[in-house]
C-alpha cells in the first residue's frame, strides 16, 4: 500500500469518525443554561419541572426565564415527556387561563436562544447539540 | 359587566402601590389573549333540555340542533411587572343564569411571588376544585367537550373575592403544593325556572397537590357559607302557622319542628381526591368526590368521574364516565289534607325536600382531532341516565325525573 493511499484511507477514516460524531451530536438536544448561572448540571425531572412551570427558580436559585425553540419544541417535548405538541398545548391552556402561570417565552431559531441565554444569567433553553458553543454551558443532553 | 366593582378596585388599588413600583427593574410585558367554544348539540329527548351545569338557564332542547350550551368566549390580559409581581384578568360570555351572555369577570388579581415555594394572590380568583385547571370554560384544556357534568356541573358558585396562598416545596421527584384561600363567593344557580344568587356567601377552602412527571395528585377540599337567605321562609312561616284539630297534634308539633329547622344560614362542603396520569400517549384522570349542604333539608352525596384517552398523532379518541348521587336526609312530614290550602302545603313542603335531589349517571365516547396548532374540533357521543336530576330540566325549568337521552356534540376549541 502507497504512502498517498495510506494517508487517504487515514483522512478517510478521520473525516468518517468525525462526521459519525457530528451526526451522533446533532441527533441530539441539548438544555443550555449561561455559565454565570451557578448550575452544572440539571436531572431530567428539573427540567421537566421548570418547562411544565412547575418551579420558577434554577436550583442556584436565580429567577428562571425559560425560553421555547420554536422550530424543536416537538422534538424537546417528545424527548423529554413522551408527550406530542398538543397536550403540551393543551397543558398550558389550562395554566394560564386559570392565572397559575405564563408558558415559557417562545423564540424563533436556535441562534436567538443561544443569544438569549447567554446575555441572561437566569435564562433556561434548548438547541441542537451540534450548535452549542462557549457562551452557553450545556446542564442536560437528551436523546431524539 | 355584573358584579366587577370590589374585584376591579382592589386589582387597581395593588397594581397602583409603590411598592409594586419599586420593585420593578424591568419593563412591564403584556400579553393579550383568549380561548373560546364554538358547540353544537342534539338529542331527541322530547320536553327535556340537556345543560352541562347548574348556572345556566337553557340547555340543548329535545329534538333541535343547538348551540348556546358549549358556546363561551374569553378574553384575558397579563401583566408581568417583574419576577415578583404579575396581574391578570379574564373576562368570559356564556350563557348564564338569567339566560343572556353578559361577559363576566371570571379573574382578576394581582399576584406576589416572594421566593419560587410562596405564591400570594389578591382579588377575583377560582375555587381550585378542577383538575384540568381552575376554570370549567377553557374547552382546549380538556380531553372531552366539556368536563363531566355529573361532577363539575354541581358548583357553579366556583369564583370568589379574596385571596389564596400556594406553598410548594420538592418532594420526591415531584412539586408539593398547597394552596389555601377564601373570600366572598361568586356564582349563580338557575333551578325551579328562577336564576338564584346567595344574598352573601364565604368561600373557604384548600388544595394539597402533588406533581410528578407522570402523576399528579390531588385532595381539595371546599366550604360555602351562605347568610340570610331568606328564600325558604315563607314555608317555614306556613309550616309554623299551622293550626290542626285535637286528632293530629303531633304532625302539628311535627310541622314545626320542620319550621323551625329551616334557617338562612347553611354550608356547601366538598372534598375531593382526584389523579391524573399522563405517560406518552395515553392519559387517565379521576376524580371521587363528596359533598354536604346543610339547607333544608340538608343533603348528601357524591360523585365520581373518569376521563381516559391514547393520543395517535393529531387524534385522541377517549370515553368518559361520570355519576352523581345526591340525596335529602330524612324529614318527613305528612300533613292530614283536611283543607287544600294543607293539600298545597304538603306538595310544596315535599317539592323543597327533594329540590336538589340528583341520581344520574353518563357515559361517553369520542375523539378529539388537533387540525391546526390551538384549534381542537371534538365528536362526543353521551348516554346520559336519570332516575332524580337537577342538571336536566323539563321547559319550564322544573328538575328531570326517570329519563334519558343520547346526546351528540360537536365543539371546536380554541385559544390565542
Amino acid at each position: 500500500m502507497t504512502p498517498a493511499i495510506r494517508t487517504f484511507i487515514r483522512r478517510g477514516l478521520a473525516l468518517w469518525l468525525a462526521l459519525g460524531c457530528a451526526c451522533c451530536w446533532a441527533t441530539g438536544i441539548a438544555v443550555i443554561v449561561n455559565p454565570a448561572s451557578g448550575v452544572d448540571s440539571l436531572s431530567r425531572e428539573e427540567v421537566s419541572h421548570l418547562f411544565l412551570g412547575r418551579i420558577k427558580n434554577l436550583s442556584s436559585g436565580l429567577s428562571a426565564v425559560v425560553i421555547d425553540t420554536l422550530p424543536q419544541r416537538e422534538a424537546f417535548y417528545q424527548a423529554l415527556l413522551g408527550r406530542g405538541i398538543t397536550e403540551i398545548d393543551a397543558y398550558w391552556a389550562r395554566l394560564r387561563f386559570s392565572g397559575r402561570t405564563q408558558p415559557p417565552l417562545r423564540l424563533g431559531d436556535a441562534n436567538a436562544v443561544l443569544e438569549r441565554v447567554a446575555h441572561e444569567r437566569g435564562a433556561i433553553g434548548y438547541v441542537d447539540s451540534a450548535l452549542v458553543d462557549r457562551r452557553v454551558k450545556t446542564v442536560l443532553r437528551l436523546d431524539y | 359587566m355584573k358584579r366587577t366593582c370590589p374585584a376591579l378596585a382592589l386589582l387597581a388599588l395593588i397594581a397602583a402601590t409603590p411598592a409594586l413600583a419599586q420593585d420593578s427593574d424591568t419593563e412591564p410585558t403584556w400579553h393579550l389573549g383568549g380561548f373560546g367554544t364554538l358547540g353544537a348539540g342534539y338529542h331527541s329527548r322530547d320536553g327535556i333540555q340537556f345543560r352541562r351545569d347548574l348556572e345556566q338557564a337553557k340547555g340543548y332542547e329535545g329534538g333541535k340542533l343547538g348551540f348556546r350550551t358549549d358556546t363561551r368566549l374569553g378574553v384575558q390580559a397579563n401583566a408581568t411587572f417583574n419576577p415578583r409581581w404579575s396581574a391578570m384578568m379574564q373576562g368570559v360570555s356564556w350563557l348564564n343564569s338569567e339566560g343572556n351572555w353578559q361577559p363576566q369577570v371570571t379573574w382578576a388579581f394581582v399576584r406576589y411571588s416572594p421566593t419560587d415555594w410562596l405564591d400570594l394572590r389578591f382579588g377575583r380568583l377560582g375555587v381550585d376544585i378542577y383538575l384540568d385547571g381552575d376554570s370549567r370554560h377553557v374547552g382546549y384544556a380538556y380531553t372531552p367537550a366539556r368536563p363531566p357534568s355529573e361532577v363539575f356541573g354541581m358548583v357553579t358558585q366556583d369564583r370568589f373575592d379574596g385571596m389564596d396562598v400556594t406553598l410548594r416545596h420538592a418532594l420526591g421527584s415531584g412539586v408539593a403544593s398547597l394552596k389555601l384561600y377564601g373570600g366572598r363567593s361568586r356564582g349563580d344557580y338557575y333551578l325551579f325556572g328562577q336564576p338564584y344568587t346567595s344574598p352573601y356567601a364565604r368561600t373557604l377552602g384548600a388544595t394539597l397537590e402533588w406533581s410528578g412527571e407522570s402523576l399528579t395528585l390531588r385532595a381539595a377540599w371546599g366550604d360555602i357559607h351562605t347568610q340570610d337567605d331568606t328564600s325558604l321562609q315563607p314555608l317555614a312561616r306556613a309550616l309554623s302557622s299551622v293550626a290542626l284539630p285535637a286528632p293530629f297534634q303531633a304532625q302539628q308539633a311535627l310541622a314545626q319542628l320542620r319550621a323551625s329547622e329551616i334557617d338562612g344560614f347553611y354550608h356547601l362542603t366538598f372534598s375531593t381526591v382526584s389523579a391524573q396520569y399522563e405517560d406518552g400517549p395515553f392519559s387517565l384522570q379521576t376524580l371521587l368526590g363528596w359533598e354536604r349542604h346543610t339547607n333544608f333539608p340538608g343533603y348528601e352525596g357524591w360523585g365520581t368521574s373518569v376521563i381516559a384517552g391514547y393520543r395517535i398523532g393529531a387524534w385522541k379518541p377517549y370515553v368518559t364516565y361520570a355519576r352523581s348521587c345526591f340525596g335529602p336526609k330524612e324529614r318527613s312530614l305528612v300533613l292530614p289534607p283536611l283543607v287544600p290550602q294543607l293539600t298545597q302545603l304538603q306538595s310544596f313542603y315535599d317539592l323543597v325536600v327533594n329540590r336538589l335531589n340528583s341520581d344520574q349517571h353518563s357515559f361517553g365516547a369520542g375523539v378529539r382531532y388537533d387540525f391546526a396548532s390551538n384549534y381542537a374540533l371534538k365528536f362526543q357521543v353521551d348516554h346520559v341516565s336519570a332516575r332524580e336530576s337537577t342538571l336536566l330540566m323539563d321547559n319550564s325549568g322544573m328538575p328531570a325525573r326517570n329519563t334519558s337521552l343520547t346526546l351528540y356534540s360537536v365543539v371546536v376549541d380554541f385559544v390565542f
